[in-house]
């Protein structure tokens, strides 16, 4: 058997019982006020647990049955690689690319306006209004597209930047009720 | 209202009501002027290679939503758009499939097989109208089937099927699509308990919002639109990416081939097209209407059965104009039947119509389901006006693309050349910006991340996502229709095993489970 794909089934199966275990037994006594059956007004009727339980029960099953199936029987099905480098570096860029995004309009705001000026107050304003959105846009398109050709060239900022741009004015010159990200948490 | 009142006022409501453009006595809809938005934006969505009609419709939804609210008139233009993005997508997918032997999604792959030869020859205009031809005909001929079929299923839904039948009838459903989708069965499974379990999170009857872990974001619920973008549409993103990434050349520039030589279609082929079209059309509309089962398998049968029928040169596989043509007709033919039970049974068959029926439970106003078909004399039935509405705004696409539909493809053609390693993180700040924009909570885009991360790493694993999303999509109508069945039965602990068609129901979702176990172990090389 393909040891890459009999290892991720035993990993999926391993993951699913050990997480149905923990819905069945430590989440939804901890976390449903009601039982799988519960009493009310002297009418028995369903309760809130039972759609997870139920669930649960099917997570716990599949699992088992895919981890005994992986160890037991010998299957070459096709299995996609995943590249560990890749979920790192994508998590990164997002996570650097929404910082940029969340964090831009308000320290710019600051150092430009002093600590006096808060950034809620500007939010609907131009240039501010932009400035999260476009560092933040451009970085996270720019990086995607340099992980894709494994290159960096300023030909892709500059895509970066005018995709951005057109996202903007796609959503912010026609109407007026719509917040570009991240004003509306502001 | 009598059956034809209902279908003159649905007619009715689509073009008159809700007007954008009114020049005496001509008034443009809303939803027609977006039946017609949606269809161009369709087809260069379907014509770019590494997009397609799912990706334009889970753009498209939140957006549209943000402009039109949550109000009744919001409805039939969100409907008229989606509707229109799903057709345009469907004739425009060839177009890279033909002229560049680039398949945007797997039942493509049929088409590039004598599509592109024929463009090599310089028939990349002619390939192109067969493929407009038979698509256009397979898609109206399932519209009408939907049509027909939709209203008589849903009657007889309501009229034998109770509600521990209802109840069983999901679950068939439920297990059938876990079973079909995908090539595992306990993954298909896993995939769906999965999507009924994350469904649970802060919904229920008590006043505590189950499963919410004492977060105030959790507590509010999970945003639907979010949940399913992520699964759907970020994580495919992820997988592109890594795949270009993986191998930076992977995506070689489309080069277009000339068109130098015939590209006319006559009114004789068209003739001598027919029986490969009308053939692929039945069995796309067979397929269609059965969830879960894509057109991938619809363009398989339609091509092998093509094949079987056709006679003389060139083969199939060697630029047969009818090997576009059956394929063509059969992927585009699962389109219309795939809303068969999404609109008579609330239960979505394909992606397309997980986007219709979250538009309508997003906006309210429309719950597709047997309910919608309910031919109420002395009342008006409001849903089923609409119901109404939106087969006159399939009509309405449908007649745009037999008008324009060959068009636009040719002109397309020349025109999506956008590489995809620059297309897909451009799609990607979009669909981020789009859930943003919902909501305006910076929560939302980390939902849709997680879940976006969710499906990458259940696509990477070979967990099938269909059925998580059909199963999430489905949970509140299953858990409501289960409950109301056990207080209808007095609280009877065996109220799904009582009559006949309730059992059998179950016994078939057992046997559909089982059987596919062993009919895969027993197809395994070992």
């Amino acid at each position: 058997m393909n040891s890459l794909h009999k290892r991720r089934d035993l990993c999926i199966a391993t993951l699913n019982v050990v997480f149905a275990l923990a819905v069945l037994f430590v989440w939804i006594p901890r976390d449903i006020d009601t039982g799988v059956i519960d009493e009310w007004r002297r009418t028995v009727r369903i309760g809130d647990a039972m759609m997870p339980t139920f669930a649960a029960i099917g997570m716990l099953i599949s699992g088992f049955v895919i981890a005994v199936r992986t160890l037991w029987r010998d299957e070459r099905n096709e299995c996609r690689q995943m590249e560990y480098g890749f979920v790192i570096a994508m998590a990164l860029i997002l996570f650097l690319s929404l910082l940029l995004m969340m964090k831009t309009g308000p320290v710019l705001v600051n150092i430009l306006l002093g600590e006096g000026a808060s950034y809620s107050s500007l939010r609907a304003s131009a240039p501010w209004k932009y400035l999260g959105f476009f560092v933040g846009g451009t970085s996270l398109v720019f990086c995607c597209i340099s992980l894709s050709y494994r290159a960096v060239r300023w030909r892709y900022a500059l895509i970066a930047f005018l995709s951005t741009l057109l996202i903007a004015a796609l959503y912010d010159l026609p109407f007026d009720n719509l917040i570009l990200p991240p004003n509306g948490d502001f | 209202m009598e059956p034809l009142d209902y279908i003159l006022a649905g007619v009715i409501e689509a073009f008159t009501a809700n007007p954008a453009v009114e020049l005496g006595p001509l008034i443009i809809s809303w939803p027609i002027l977006l039946v017609a938005f949606g269809f161009v934006v369709g087809v260069l969505v379907g014509a770019t290679p590494g997009l397609s009609g799912p990706f334009a419709m889970a753009l498209a939804l939140p957006i549209l939503i943000s402009i039109f609210g949550f109000t009744p008139d919001a409805l039939l233009p969100v409907l008229g758009c989606l509707v229109g993005i799903m057709k345009g997508a469907t004739v425009g997918g060839a177009v890279p499939a033909i002229l560049f032997n680039t398949p945007g999604s797997p039942d493509a792959f049929m088409t590039t097989l004598d599509g592109y030869p024929m463009t090599q020859n310089g028939q990349g205009g002619k390939a192109l109208r067969v493929a407009h031809f038979a698509s256009v005909s397979g898609d109206t001929f399932s519209d009408i089937m939907l049509f027909i079929c939709a209203p008589f299923l849903a009657l007889s839904i309501e009229k034998y099927l109770g509600l521990p039948e209802k109840s069983a009838l999901m679950i068939l459903s439920l297990s059938f699509v876990a079973v079909v989708v995908g090539k595992d069965t306990f993954k298909g499974l896993l995939a769906a308990c999965f999507g009924l379990l994350v469904a649970s999170v802060a919904t229920g009857t008590d006043a505590y919002p189950r499963l919410s872990l004492g977060s105030d974001v959790l507590a509010s619920g999970l945003p639907t639109i979010a949940v399913v973008i992520g699964v759907l549409v970020v994580s495919e993103i992820f997988i592109s990416i890594e795949d270009m990434c993986r191998s930076a050349r992977t995506q070689r520039d489309a080069l277009a081939q000339q068109q130098a030589g015939d590209s006319t279609l006559s009114m004789r082929e068209r003739r001598k097209l027919l029986p490969f079209i009308g053939t692929s059309m039945c069995i796309g509309t067979v397929v269609g209407a059965l969830p879960g089962i894509g057109t991938t398998l619809a363009a398989a049968l339609g091509y092998t059965a093509g094949k079987k029928m056709h006679r003389g040169t060139p083969s199939f596989g060697e630029g047969a104009p009818e090997g576009i043509a059956a394929t063509e007709a059969a992927n585009s033919a699962v389109s219309g039947a795939n809303l068969i039970p999404a609109l008579s049974l609330g239960i979505p068959g394909n992606i397309a119509a997980v986007f219709i029926i979250l538009a309508a439970d997003t906006i309210g106003g429309f719950n597709p389901g047997p309910s919608v078909f309910r031919f109420a004399p002395d009342e008006v039935n409001h849903e089923l006006v609409i119901a109404f509405s939106l087969f006159t705004l399939m009509f309405a696409a449908n007649l745009l693309n037999w008008a324009t539909g060959a068009w636009f493809m040719r002109l397309l053609g020349g025109l999506v050349r956008v590489p995809k390693q620059v297309l897909l993180p451009v799609v990607f700040l979009l669909t981020l910006t789009s859930v943003y924009v919902q909501g305006s909570d910076i929560s939302d885009v980390y939902i849709l991340l997680v879940f976006g991360a969710v499906g990458y790493f259940m696509r990477s694993s070979g967990v099938p996502i269909l059925p998580f999303v059909i199963a999430y999509i489905l949970a509140g109508p299953f858990e409501t229709t289960v409950r109301a069945a056990f207080e209808a039965s007095g609280s009877d602990p065996y109220f799904l095993f009582t009559g006949f068609i309730a059992p059998v129901f179950l016994l078939l979702s057992a046997v559909i489970v089982l059987a596919a176990g062993w009919l895969r172990a027993g197809s395994s090389p070992n």
